[in-house]
């Protein structure tokens, strides 16, 4: 009797224990770890997705919705002219090892982000600055070589942040930033832990510490999610059991926008799709709507341009031209192209995978034979994005606002228009929202009428989270995993 | 009825049964085994679709019976090589006059034995990229070693027999002595190891299929329907359980026509078997 009553107390303190202790930490799945911590001299998206808003902060940010928002600029002003921002900094800003943010840890980051031998991954964003002045500690002005419509967006990038001046050496090594977190521990091949910088100046994360684990596999990420070694996977790469998953009360499904254009990209330096014809012949043989269903179950909105369905300035050129495979085969009849054979370049993702599977499929219909060539993502990166060696490739375009790649001559589609490139340049230069909405109209009406590629679907942040763990983005207007905002609810 | 009889009957059928539908495939299959219907993806068995659907909607059996000649035919090949390569290695080895020839040939077989498959195959798609074929030579080159072994093993225990001392003494060449006396001799053994690395042959193309090193992507095989269907147990077994059961019936017919063929070698050749066990 004694006995069990003992147990029952212990069961007893047990319980109360675990109701009312409140957990202090978070494990956040990701599918691709980052290759180094260094965001301002890398592509890979997984940098972003650990460190941005996290643990780098930039002058200003996206927030969930897309909008931009001030961050370490706590205001800005701007010259009539366009072309003169005068910005003030939040005060009582620190890095992680204690040093203080001022106008010159700004100036020398972006003036490293855009000299001649940058690294950055996106020196496009910095082309337009013409100097940086610093007024005092807290105060600076950025003059532009020509106005930006654009500016303060390009400030919010993950690859626009501000770095610690005397850890440059370090970055790839050591993330020293000002956000609210910071690294503690990397065990490469498994996780990265945040834990929370008590001298950070804005609001303290509920959280004290987050960690991210790097799950490749899907079925091992599935595994993760059931047995709860993750509290939440967005971006999860199984989206086919996602439905099952959130039939348990105990998980919740985020289901959002990103702003992943993915596309079936075609090599224009390749003959015969060098010809606008055949491009487009292409595109009348894939229905958009069997890949989102077959391959990403669902999840997925269609696209006919490179450009996401939540922009406000997106045009619906998905029936342009309709899904025809008669058509598709009489053209390539037409062309002398009957039984043509070739290959498309898959990365590891499953929209690649199962999607090169499907399309395989549908160009099976109109008398192509597609020869599929699954590739990890070196290997892509090498061959396909850097070498050009490949006739088709599916691949998600997932950096925001990003159709200016069009005009790039380099590029690996191998797209070459100077009509393109000139609304480009007047989009730069135009302030005004009506003319900014009719130019981002023309562009994208022009890549779809070039039939540059076949643009496919805008990628979902499809995933799953413990129904208890709140705060996370349902949307990923950048390549981010801002999780500066998440608790536990009760 | 004679020892081993039966299995290799019941084993016999149900192997033929099994090549025979994948020789039907090659003129018939109940579907287009490549042909993809969205909408009707993971359906259940029903008279439209025997097995049911898979993720794609493509009928299961029909891909099923399309995958089983490659399946057959890689782990066919792939032991063909081996026994190719490995027998006359084997009689060399066992019958050189030199011991070092025959020393340098156990320990090379030692050197590739080493080489799991797996490591085989990742070894050759890392030099000279994805297929079939290459499947076909790291089951191949995984075969040499062990026919090499059994073959030598064999050959050492006829070449003390007096029949073959006679032959000697008549004059006949090292080279016709293993020809036409210990090959003969030892045939039974050799066809009996080579059924058991074909059963062998048939799960590592079913293995290296769901690594993705072996067919391409949009080729029907066994072991990447298994490796398709992963994720989807819970929402759809069936997919997973058509290509399992097929595996293990395969493999299952072929080890009983092995177990029946080795029942039927004669007392003195088993104990020789005995000696020369060198598959794994």
């Amino acid at each position: 009797m004694k006995k069990t009553s003992l147990l029952w107390a212990v069961l007893l303190l047990l319980w109360a224990g675990s109701a009312h202790a409140v957990r202090t930490d978070a494990v956040i799945g990701l599918q691709l770890e980052p290759p180094h911590l260094d965001p301002t001299s890398a592509a890979a998206g997984a940098i972003d997705q650990v460190l941005y808003a996290n643990v780098y902060q930039g002058l200003t940010r996206f927030n969930e919705d897309g909008a931009i928002a001030p961050q370490l600029a706590k205001s800005w002003e701007i010259a009539p002219d366009g072309l003169e921002y005068t910005f003030t900094l939040q005060e009582n800003v620190h890095f992680h090892d204690g040093t203080p943010l001022d106008a010159k840890a700004v100036q020398f980051a972006l003036n490293r982000a855009r000299t001649e031998n940058s690294t950055n991954a996106q020196k496009a964003l910095f082309t337009d600055i013409e100097s940086i002045t610093i007024h005092d500690a807290l105060t600076l002005t950025i003059r532009l070589k020509q106005p930006n419509g654009q500016f303060l967006f390009n400030l919010a990038w993950g690859d626009a942040v501000i770095i610690a001046p005397h850890n440059v050496d370090d970055l790839r090594q050591k993330a020293i930033g000002t956000g609210p977190y910071q690294v503690a521990k990397w065990v490469k091949g498994d996780r990265i832990e945040l834990t929370r910088h008590h001298h950070y100046w804005g609001k303290p994360p509920a959280l004290e510490s987050v960690i991210f684990r790097f799950i490749s596999d899907a079925a091992a990420a599935r595994a993760a999610v059931q047995a709860g070694a993750v509290d939440a996977f967005p971006a999860f790469p199984a989206p086919e059991t996602l439905a099952q998953l959130a039939e348990n009360p105990a998980f919740a499904l985020i289901n959002g926008t990103t702003e992943g254009e993915t596309i079936l990209a075609i090599n224009h330096q390749r003959p015969p799709f060098d010809r606008l014809e055949i491009r487009q012949a292409l595109a009348m043989g894939i229905n958009r709507q069997d890949i989102i269903d077959g391959a990403m179950f669902g999840y997925g909105t269609p696209i006919g341009t490179h450009f996401a369905p939540h922009h406000p300035a997106y045009l619906d050129l998905t029936n342009t031209p309709p899904y025809n495979p008669e058509t598709a085969r009489k053209i390539l009849k037409q062309a002398g192209l009957d039984g043509l054979t070739l290959t498309i370049s898959l990365p590891p993702p499953s929209y690649a995978r199962r999607g090169g599977e499907i399309i395989a499929a549908q160009l099976r219909n109109i008398g192509i034979t597609a020869q599929l060539i699954p590739l990890e993502w070196a290997a892509w990166l090498e061959h396909v994005f850097r070498n050009k060696d490949y006739d088709l490739t599916i691949i998600s375009h997932t950096e925001p606002f990003d159709i200016g790649i069009y005009a790039r001559k380099d590029y690996y589609f191998g797209y070459d228009s100077p009509q393109f490139r000139a609304i480009m340049r007047n989009l730069k230069s135009a302030s005004d929202p009506q003319t900014r909405t009719r130019l981002l109209h023309q562009a994208q009406r022009h890549i779809r009428d070039d039939q540059v590629n076949v643009f496919l679907f805008q990628l979902a942040n499809a995933g799953i989270r413990n129904a208890q763990l709140m705060g996370l983005w349902q949307h990923a207007p950048t390549q981010a995993l801002d999780i500066t905002g998440i608790y536990w609810k009760n | 009825m004679k020892r081993g009889q039966s299995q290799i009957i019941i084993g016999g059928v149900v192997l033929g049964a099994i090549i025979l539908a994948g020789l039907l495939s090659l003129i018939w299959t109940p579907a287009d085994p490549l042909a993809m219907a969205i909408n009707q993806r993971m359906q259940m068995p029903s008279a439209g679709a025997w097995l049911g659907t898979d993720h794609f909607g493509r009928d299961i059996l029909a891909r099923l019976m399309a995958a089983t000649p490659l399946t057959l035919s890689v782990a066919f090949i792939g032991v063909s090589i081996g026994f190719i390569g490995g027998v006359p290695l084997g009689l060399t080895a066992a019958l050189t006059p030199r011991p070092l020839i025959g020393q340098i040939l156990m320990r090379g077989g030692d050197v590739f034995f080493a080489f799991p498959i797996l490591i085989m195959a990742m070894l050759i798609t890392a030099g000279f990229g994805g297929g079939a074929w290459v499947a076909i030579l790291a089951i191949g080159f995984f075969n040499i070693p062990v026919f090499l072994r059994v073959t030598r093993a064999g050959a050492l225990g006829q070449s003390h027999c007096t029949y073959i001392q006679s032959a000697r003494l008549a004059g006949k060449s090292t080279a016709r002595i293993a020809i036409e006396h210990i090959f003969p001799n030892i045939a039974p053994l050799l066809i009996l190891q080579a059924s058991i690395q074909f059963s062998l042959g048939v799960l590592a193309e079913a293995g290296l299929s769901y690594l993705g090193l072996g067919a391409s992507p949009t080729t029907p095989s066994w072991g990447r329907m298994l490796a398709d269907s992963q994720t989807l147990m819970g929402l759809a077994p069936h997919l997973a359980i058509a290509p399992g059961v097929v595996i293990v019936v395969t493999v299952l017919a072929i080890n009983l026509i092995a177990e029946g063929l080795r029942q039927r070698l004669d007392p003195r050749q088993q104990n020789l078997l005995g000696r020369g066990q060198a598959w794994r």
